[in-house]
């Protein structure tokens, strides 16, 4: 009788651990919204000085756990390609300034060298249609869009993947693999949650 | 398993513990993950390793259940590398088991955890989506380097177990081989000790052991019969104070230094005589054999005591029987020579008297002469003759020559009876029944034993005349009659005392239907009360030492009963006397038997 309830049991086990893996793989595979980027990069953003190799602009949620990866491929970034201009938006949508730059992502951004750092208060993620924390957009030396998305293979996993491969395709002048990766992270506003 | 779930919810509320949309919070989908996921991820092992301890498929569960938690580690770390060493930790817990099969069944595990991953999350756990394979194959490398080394391990340590399980196994059936075998010797040993106890216990004789100083280790229990003591008295006391008279203790302290020291002794080796000492102070004749336990060291000695009181007085009893013996073949060659001498005094004197009345008649006629003489010189002549006459005493020696003579005849002729008598006494017993003259035994007893009762007591003699004959050992007879007689005077020696007065003995005999009866009365003290009903036992008596051994009744009862089948029993009064009665039978005891047949 015992190994009969112990089979019922261990059956039910794997059926939940398959359950729970599917949850698992489902809210990885869920990358946040992406919205239709300027092909041009915008004039709310400086443009870049002339020997720039590109611009790279990021928008950051302050407390966003998994753009800490983001954080850190880009620094990886910067310290590759110290041509290129980085640019790391924190949204401040209910944060104080105070708040944001406590907070570990913005120390984290202010390891990146010789980034820009610059609090947005939704105006320039409007404009870039960003709705997700660690959502990047590699501009060219002459402004136009080469890519577009996150930079980590999922959430809060930094390391080499395909985006960070194409941002430096992209900043190297050659023809990136892909044009866009879905990021994952949270949203930035309270209008683009998940 | 449940401080790796906390670990992971922990990891997750560090990590990852909030998921944000602008300024509004809720809790990360990795805390519920880790929460959840986690604890149903340990929940089947930790039930089955509380209700099912041991079984052998727990394991199973558990390397997947493990293996598992470190892809929701890794997942809730969000891929950092360092938590990927959680995977090779697990496996190192995992090889604990040291089971091969479970090794490379958690390989497996982690191995489809990283492929479906692949395969669905490529990026999530390689960062990268090309070369998903060769990534896989990287990770499942590393996975197999670490097998090939556990399984080294768990092959060595495998084989080390089970050296040391056979080595155990080993050692535990030698451990109960031996024993077994000390069992088995530890039983003969007992049975052996048993066996010793026994014997030692069933052993008639004393036996003492001591050790060099002569302190008893053992003491059976004939020798607590023999000496008083009990066995709790005797171990642990010095055997020299105990059992050895004072006067001899010092040499026995003597001749045991002297053993110790140069091996000589006395007394150790050899069987002899001596005297031992009872608890009460009491002494008895004793035959102590003492030797050394060749065995001991330090020496020790098992000393045989045997109480030979009994045997002394039985061969003091059988020595004076030879003496009497002895005595008894003398007497009949005194008998023999006193006889003769005793006869012809007998001869001499009748002769004398004879020959006395001749010469008293012849001077009657001379004195008849002397008056019808008459002549001158007769007056001178007669009154020479009347001088001679008074000077002889010739009156006093006509009375008195004849009355010598006869008293000399007399005890010529007492001297016949005694010699008689004795010759009857000690005439060697017959062992055949003869018909003999019950009277004649007891006239003969009875003279012979004149010095034992003459100076007590007056014996009368009531026997009658025309007793039939009776078959019986005459020997015996007079034996029984003896020690009636002598018990009899003894009796009223110890009632008169010293005053002097004589006591009476009677014997009687009768004809009583088929039994001749024979009857020895005394007016000695009488038995006492206390004493009648072991008066037949042998070595009892109520005399004092020196006066009876206990055997005479003893021997008289067995002579009468057992040898004559008669009867035997008394009558007494304390203070008046005693009557021994003794029946005998008229017929043969074989012609009576057939008679009742």
């Amino acid at each position: 009788m015992i190994a009969n309830w112990v089979r019922i049991a261990g059956t039910a086990w794997g059926c939940g651990l398959g359950l729970g893996m599917l949850a698992m793989v489902r809210f990885e595979l869920q990358a946040g919204k992406a919205g239709t980027p300027p092909s041009y990069l915008p004039s709310v953003v400086a443009p870049p000085a002339e020997r720039a190799a590109g611009t790279v602009i990021v928008f950051i949620h302050p407390e966003c756990a998994c753009s800490q990866a983001t954080l850190t491929n880009l620094r990886d970034i910067a310290s590759e390609l110290p041509s290129a201009r980085f640019v790391v938006e924190f949204e401040s949508e209910g944060k104080s300034a105070h708040a944001i730059l406590s907070s570990s992502n913005y120390r984290l951004a202010a390891d990146i060298r010789s980034a820009e750092i610059e609090i947005d208060y939704g105006t320039k993620a409007k404009v870039f249609h960003a709705q997700t924390s660690g959502e990047t957009f590699v501009y060219s030396p002459a402004g136009e869009l080469l890519y577009s998305g996150g930079i980590t293979a999922s959430r809060g996993e930094p390391g080499s993947n395909v985006g960070l491969d194409a941002i430096v395709d992209c900043l190297r002048h050659r023809s990136p693999k892909v044009r866009h990766m879905p990021t994952f992270g949270c949203a930035l506003t309270s209008e683009t949650s998940l | 398993m449940a401080v790796q779930w906390v670990a992971a919810v922990a990891l997750a509320l560090i990590i990852s513990s909030k998921t944000y949309a602008g300024p509004t919070s809720s809790t990360h989908p990795h805390v519920w993950l880790a929460f959840g996921y986690g604890g149903l991820l340990v929940s089947l092992p930790i039930l089955l390793a509380v209700i099912r301890p041991g079984v052998f498929a727990n394991r199973y569960v558990i390397g997947c259940a493990q293996m598992l938690m470190s892809g929701l580690l890794i997942h809730v770390t969000n891929g950092r590398i360092e938590t990927h060493f959680h995977v090779f930790g697990s496996l190192a817990f995992i090889a604990f088991y040291r089971d091969w099969k479970l090794l490379i069944f958690a390989t497996v595990v982690v191995g489809a955890d990283h492929l479906w991953r692949g395969i669905y999350m490529p990026a999530s756990v390689f960062g990268v989506a090309s070369d998903p394979n060769l990534r896989w194959l990287e990770h499942v490398a590393w996975v197999a380097f670490e097998d090939v080394i556990l399984l080294m391990q768990i092959k060595n340590t495998t084989a080390a177990l089970r050296n040391s399980c056979i080595r155990e196994a080993d050692l535990e059936f030698s451990n109960e081989m031996i024993e077994h075998a000390v069992r088995l010797r530890t039983a003969e040993l007992t049975a052996n000790q048993a066996l010793t106890s026994s014997v030692l216990e069933s052993a008639q004789d004393g036996v003492v052991v001591s050790d060099w100083q002569g302190t008893i280790l053992e003491f059976n229990e004939a020798a607590c019969a023999l000496t008083g003591y009990s066995r709790e008295e005797a171990v642990g006391a010095s055997f020299i104070d105990l059992i050895v008279p004072e006067s001899l203790r010092e040499e026995v302290r003597c001749d045991l230094r002297r053993f110790l020291e140069t091996g000589d002794s006395e007394s150790i080796g050899i069987r002899r005589e001596t005297v031992g000492m009872r608890k009460d102070g009491s002494e008895f004749e004793s035959e102590v054999s003492a030797s050394m336990i060749v065995s001991s060291d330090p020496p020790a000695f098992t000393s045989f005591i045997r109480d030979i009181t009994t045997r002394r007085q039985m061969e003091s009893q059988l020595a004076h029987a030879q003496k009497m013996e002895s005595i008894g073949h003398l007497a009949a060659g005194i008998a023999h020579e006193i006889n003769t001498p005793n006869q012809y005094i007998g001869d001499n004197a009748r002769f004398l008297r004879s020959s006395f009345a001749s010469i008293f008649a012849l001077l009657d006629q001379y004195e008849r002469l002397e008056s019808a003489v008459e002549t001158d010189d007769a007056p001178a002549i007669r009154l020479d003759i009347e001088c001679a006459r008074k000077k002889a005493d010739l009156d006093f020696m006509r009375t008195e020559i004849p009355n010598a003579i006869e008293e000399s005849l007399v005890g010529v002729g007492r001297v016949s009876s005694i010699v008689s008598a004795m010759k009857d006494f000690s005439h060697p017993g017959v062992d055949e029944m003869t018909l003999s003259d019950l009277n004649r035994i007891v006239e003969s007893t009875v003279t012979v034993a004149r010095n034992e009762w003459k100076y007590v007591a007056e014996l009368k003699l009531g026997l009658s005349p025309g007793l039939p004959q009776i078959p019986c050992l005459p020997g015996e007879l007079g034996q029984v009659v003896l020690n009636l007689v002598v018990n009899a005077a003894h009796a009223i020696a110890e009632a008169n005392g010293n005053s002097g007065d004589l006591g009476q003995i009677l014997i009687s005999t009768a004809e009583v239907e088929e039994w001749v009866e024979l009857r020895v009365s005394d007016t000695g003290t009488g038995i006492p009360e206390g004493a009648r009903h072991k008066v037949f036992n042998p070595f009892f008596t109520t005399k004092e030492v020196g006066k009876g051994t206990g055997q005479g009744l003893a021997i008289t009862h067995a002579v009468i009963v057992e040898r004559h089948g008669g009867q035997i029993f008394f009558e007494t009064q304390a203070g008046v006397g005693t009557t021994f009665v003794v029946r005998l039978p008229i017929a043969p005891v074989a012609a009576a038997e057939d008679a009742a047949a």
